[in-house]
């Protein structure tokens, strides 16, 4: 057997090597693996047992919700879906100070719902709220880091892959209750981000609305309906058992494809070929982290990482509230750095038997890892979130920090709040009967 | 000093009593010479990737269902047929018969390794969500999930009911959501899986008995010595027995778990008319001649 | 060159809204079988599984043609052009070294491997399933030396333009 520490040594080492060298993730995680698997088996049976790895991790069918929610979050953003949920989110945010804020964090939040993704959220709808915002005498730095600050919610509410990923590499934790417990996440944190912006808006005096004009209320919700019809539809089929949580992506897919082609014909059918390729590449970009992951974590068990690792915590402390907290900063850390799938993908096999022992349900450390790695998206120096944020802002980022301060603090205040009290998150899925 | 590598899937009890025997033992019995690396619980891959890595020799020992095995060799598939064998003590006289299954465990030879042992894994029952299976009507249309096999779509076509083959992960909330009116499986589906959760009704009609296999890589043959295979052979063999003695304990405790904690009512019934119902896919089995002659020299052993 | 890479990202299109459609058609069959007619499909599970390999592992493969998969360019980006330019071309390699030798080689090791093992609903020789590891390892290599050939030929134009511009400004010096 070899010794777990030379094995922990040379995987990160050439992990993180070949990383700083802006080595696509990949490829520095199957490099390392394969090196790391080298140790305890000959060469030709690490060759195969990687590309083994690779294959089977995508042999699932849990993972098929994959590409069709993020086929159907590419018919959304195409088919200007985004316009009208905003238009929907004004209504209720009338005559508040900072109401165009607001409507950026309902929008986010709505969005992220319906497509999945909290790039494309903050890309659709910052994209309307921003300049909007920015007309109406609001601060741009302020205007872009409530759209940015806002955008991770969509990781949280369903539906989302992180949570279809998490799923997977905790060995079949229900995606149902995920789901469910993700959405009250992501709320709380939409809820965190608004009164931050009552305070800011009142200070700087945001007191210009773009209130919707008498009379258009009904036309304006009649527009929103159907997308947001998406999320009863899926709901209501898992909850009612027309289908599972899996199928529902497909369901998705029909459904975002029917709204766009045929109800609101913002889309056309020339329009399909270019769509399908765009979700073929995002779907492969994903798949190559997600496979080469499996690599990771057999490279791992193979080598005895993940029990010496389990080890080394559990000696810091016993008690569940430390080991909670250490967790905690280790994730905001990785998160920091790392991408949310293969941060997932490689740290879940090896945290949660750590937390399973101090009594911590996995549906909930999967919400606490999920919302803990979307606050990294946001973060320096990695963050696609954050970079994405600027660019549709028109901002620099290191305008950007100051102002995102105060969100960074409320939001870390949901997630201290989500990881001590397990019922804050955990109610809606027992109540649901899905856990 | 040799180190062989056991890897397993999820497993209960008796089977990780059985395997940790076998390490244990061939310990004592070498002295040390040679001893077993676990890797439990999916650590390295479901059951299909350990057998290939079996096949390769990147492990040496692993245990799988003699279900998933028929992809590697049909002759496992004899043991999907339904009411197969009579009873439990029919089963065992069969499955200890050298002669019956030396001709199965070497099937796989060409493939790179052979089966060496098995296990007893019970008789898989039907259990439901909402009302029990107390006869043949009652299965009538109810969506039931199988394993991924044919056998297995078959037997629950021929017993009226409509198969769904779905990964073992989804069957808890598919029967919470009532994509799924019921499932098949032994005992431990109950607690280990926790579906006594989510379905109180569990029906004795006893469809089918599927052995677990212990298999063996090729290339570790060829690498222990003499001493040492025999030692480990030996162990193995003992092995059989640790299990079945483990397995009638953890059976019967997982039956009053299940009753007690779980709130799950068994249901003892007439099997004749489940027997009945399949004859057919008996018929069937003339088109695998392999198939057919094995399944006529278990009824001659069963006689 | 331009050609071969243009026929290779047109097959793989259409190979990919192909099989994305097919698979988005089997998955709601499966529903509508299951819940509607009260008949479930049997194929549906394992036909989705598998596709979804094929389209996962096609898709890494045009994805890094495309040179569009993630990696962390907070450190790389601060370094000398040139270096960059040769360091993308020490990628391309890796990237080839990994489609040989973990794709193809492991990939046909594996699948070999599987060719007597069938899987049990589709009755599919599992070793052609696996088919899909060193097809993208091919497919991978041959983006891969393109991606090379046309590194090659940007640096080189920018060799030359340097050169023009670096002319007047060493005249300019000597004035
Ligand atoms: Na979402
Ligand atoms: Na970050």
């Amino acid at each position: 057997m070899i010794d777990p520490l030379v094995a922990t040594s040379m995987l990160v080492g050439i992990f993180l090597l070949l990383l700083v060298m802006g080595t696509p993730i990949g490829l520095c995680i199957v490099i390392a693996s394969g090196a790391t698997i080298m140790l305890v088996l000959p060469f030709d049976i690490a060759m195969f047992t990687t590309a083994q790895k690779m294959f089977s991790s995508l042999d699932s069918f849990a993972l098929l919700a994959v590409p069709f929610f993020i086929l159907s979050g590419v018919i959304m953003n195409n088919g200007g879906i985004a316009t009208r949920l905003v238009h929907f989110a004004k209504l209720f945010t009338g005559r508040i100070p900072g109401s165009l804020s607001y409507a950026n964090i309902a929008g986010n939040m709505m969005f992220g719902a319906v497509s999945g993704s909290a790039i494309a959220a903050s890309t659709s709808i910052g994209g309307v709220m921003i300049p909007m915002s920015a007309k109406e005498g609001y601060n741009r730095n302020f205007a872009s880091a409530v759209n940015i600050a806002s955008a991770p919610t969509g990781m949280l509410i369903p539906p989302t892959t992180a949570f279809i990923l998490y799923a997977l590499a905790s060995g079949g934790t229900s995606i149902a209750a995920l789901f469910a417990g993700g959405f009250v996440a992501g709320s709380l944190w939409g809820m965190g981000c608004m009164i931050v912006t009552y305070v800011v808006a009142k200070r700087h005096h945001y007191t210009n609305f773009f209130a919707v004009q008498k009379g258009m209320a009904w036309h304006v919700t009649r527009n929103a309906i159907p997308s947001l019809l998406l999320i009863v539809i899926i709901v209501g089929g898992i909850v009612e058992g027309i289908f599972t949580a899996i199928e529902a992506s497909a369901v998705a897919v029909v459904y975002t494809a029917y709204l766009t082609l045929f109800l609101y014909k913002t889309l056309r059918y020339k329009d399909v070929p270019r769509i399908l390729i765009q979700t073929f590449v995002m779907t492969g970009v994903i798949m190559f982290l997600l496979a080469t992951s499996s690599a990771m974590s057999f490279a791992m068990s193979m080598t005895g990482i993940p029990a010496a690792l389990t080890h080394l915590i559990l000696g810091i402390s016993n008690n569940p509230a430390w080991i909670m907290l250490i967790i905690t900063v280790f994730l905001l850390v990785v998160g920091a750095f790392m991408d949310i799938g293969p941060a997932i993908l490689i740290f879940t096999p090896i945290l949660l038997p750590i937390v399973e022992k101090v009594g911590v349900n996995p549906v909930h450390f999967g919400i606490l890892m999920v919302y803990n790695l979307a606050i990294g998206t946001i973060t320096p120096p990695v963050g696609s979130g954050l970079y994405v944020g600027a660019s549709v802002g028109q901002v620099k980022v290191e305008n950007l920090i100051k102002p995102l301060m105060p969100f960074y603090i409320a939001i870390v205040i949901v997630l201290l709040m989500i990881t001590y009290l397990p019922e804050v998150t955990l109610f809606l899925p027992k109540m649901l009967g899905v856990m | 000093q040799t180190v062989l590598k056991l890897a397993y899937a999820e497993n209960s009890r008796p089977v990780k009593e059985a395997l940790q025997y076998i390490g244990q033992a061939v310990a004592q019995k070498t002295n040390g010479d040679l001893t077993i690396q676990y890797y439990p619980d999916s650590q390295l891959g479901g059951e299909r990737e350990l057998v290939e890595m079996t096949q390769v020799g990147a492990i040496d020992l692993t245990k799988v269902s003699s279900g998933l095995l028929e992809s590697f060799s049909p002759l496992y598939g004899v043991f999907s047929l339904p009411y197969l064998f009579s009873s439990q003590a029919n089963f065992y006289h069969v499955m200890d018969d050298p002669e019956i299954m030396n001709q199965v465990y070497q099937s796989t030879a060409g493939q790179g390794f052979t089966g060496v042992a098995w296990y007893d894994s019970g008789a898989r029952n039907f259990y439901m969500a909402k009302s029990p299976i107390k006869s043949l009507a009652d299965l009538k249309g109810k969506k039931i999930r199988v394993m991924q096999s044919e056998t297995a779509i078959t037997t629950m076509k021929l017993l009226g009911a409509s198969p769904i083959a779905m990964s073992q992960s989804e069957v808890y909330t598919s029967l919470q959501q009532g994509i799924i009116d019921g499932a098949e499986n032994n005992e431990f589906a109950l607690t280990i899986a926790r579906h006594g959760e989510v379905a109180k009704y569990y029906s004795y009609d006893m469809h089918t008995r599927i052995p677990d296999i212990v298999i063996m890589s090729n290339l570790t043959k060829n690498r222990l010595t003499p001493t040492q295979l025999t030692a480990l052979n030996e162990a193995i063999k003992e092995s059989i027995n640790v299990e079945k003695k483990a397995w009638k304990d953890e059976i019967e405790k997982t039956r009053q778990l299940a009753k007690q904690q779980f709130g799950v009512t068994f249901f003892t019934i007439d099997q004749a008319p489940f027997k009945a119902a399949v004859q057919p896919i008996y018929e069937k089995l003339k088109t695998k001649p392999d198939v057919y002659q094995l399944y006529q020299k278990i009824s001659q052993v069963s006689q | 060159m331009n050609t071969i890479r243009q026929w290779l990202d047109r097959s793989i299109e259409i190979f990919c809204c192909f099989l994305t459609s097919i698979m988005v058609l089997v998955a709601c069959w499966q529903v509508i079988s299951r819940y509607i007619f009260n008949s479930p499909s049997t194929f549906s599970e394992e036909f989705l599984r598998f596709s979804l390999v094929w389209l996962s592992v096609i898709g890494l493969a045009y994805v890094a043609g495309k040179q569009e998969h993630i990696s962390l360019t907070l450190f790389i980006d601060k370094c000398p052009v040139r270096l960059i330019a040769y360091w993308n071309m020490a990628i391309q390699v890796v990237f080839i070294l990994f489609a040989a030798y973990i794709l193809i080689i492991g990939g046909w090791h594996v699948s070999s491997n599987a060719m007597m093992q069938i899987s049990p609903v589709l009755k599919l020789s599992m070793g052609k399933v696996y088919y899909a590891l060193p097809l993208a390892g091919v497919i991978t290599i041959i983006y891969c030396i393109l991606n090379i050939i046309d590194m090659v030929k940007t640096n080189r134009i920018r060799k030359q333009k340097e050169g023009i511009q670096s002319i007047p400004l060493n005249g300019g010096r000597h004035d």
